[in-house]
């Protein structure tokens, strides 16, 4: 249903640019355009996380990776598949969902996920990110994107995004990292969402 | 192919995924509990099916990743796979 995603961002496109006013900060000031096959990965925050990804890197589809909680309504359950959304079950994982996500990035498309696996308001109870990501990203041999969103405070602050390089895990840990390396990964990359939440402050 | 043979490689597959767990796998049975006695995690339970797949050459379909409780699971929907 990618064009019914199409018409969906084409119609919301301008209010939310004047709503949200985005800016997108890179991450070493380089800008990031990712091509092919990619995961991209950000701390939750709140509901509208999917929509400052959509303006922080807009010019990709999003193929969201969404828990099968939120399809809880009618509605819902009709569109938000319609937007490409890939429901999953976040506590027994099917092996279907996972193919369907691997699928996606390597035929070239883009997967956007939370790792973290719920929203995460407070700093103090910061979540670490769940490492499932990290397989299917290995499965799909993809780089992982990772981004830093942060709650807008009030309307008249605009909306910011960190972007930060991608990670090729590949050219890290080979073709198949142990449960080891998987855990290792899963804590780095939870230190560089960290550290591009810190750039969304400084900036 | 036996279910000794099943569980050898299955062993093998365990090990290479992660080589802390060696001695709890050599000394394991069909009675073995994946996550309570070799404490995976579901992710860890994903990236063994993921391996199992790729090295037997089926595909799990229909099922979670927590719903293979013990190695004996593991071995009997293998069986089950291989004989399709």
């Amino acid at each position: 249903m990618k064009w019914f995603y199409d018409l969906v961002v084409f119609f919301c496109a301008l209010p939310g640019l004047l709503w949200f006013r985005p800016k997108r900060i890179y991450e070493g000031g380089k800008k990031v355009r990712v091509k092919g096959g990619v995961l991209t990965i950000a701390n939750h925050v709140g509901y509208c996380d999917p929509l400052y990804l959509l303006y922080g890197v807009p010019y990709r589809r999003h193929h969201f990776v969404c828990t099968e909680d939120i399809l809880s309504s009618r509605f819902r359950k009709w569109f938000l598949p319609k937007c490409l959304c890939i429901p999953i079950d976040r506590d027994n994982m099917s092996m279907d969902s996972f193919r369907k996500i691997v699928g996606v990035m390597k035929e070239g498309g883009m997967v956007t996920m939370f790792p973290e696996g719920h929203i995460v308001r407070d700093d103090s109870t910061a979540g670490q990110f769940k490492s499932g990501m990290i397989l299917m990203a290995v499965q799909a041999h993809v780089p992982i994107l990772p981004v830093a969103i942060r709650e807008r405070k009030h309307f008249w602050n605009r909306m910011r995004v960190v972007i930060g390089q991608p990670i090729d895990i590949e050219a890290l840990y080979g073709p198949r990292p142990s449960f080891a390396q998987v855990d290792e990964l899963s804590k780095k990359l939870y230190i560089k969402e960290l550290e591009l939440q810190k750039l969304l402050e400084e900036k | 192919m036996t279910r000794q043979e099943i569980f050898d490689k299955l062993k093998e597959i365990m090990v290479e995924a992660d080589d802390r767990n060696r001695e709890i796998v050599e000394n394991s049975t069909e009675d073995t509990d994946l996550m309570k006695d070799f404490g995976f995690s579901s992710v860890n339970m994903l990236y063994i099916v993921i391996m199992i797949e790729e090295s037997f050459g089926i595909r799990f379909e229909d099922l979670g990743v927590r719903d293979l409780r013990k190695v004996g699971d593991v071995i009997s929907y293998i069986a089950e796979e291989l004989e399709k």
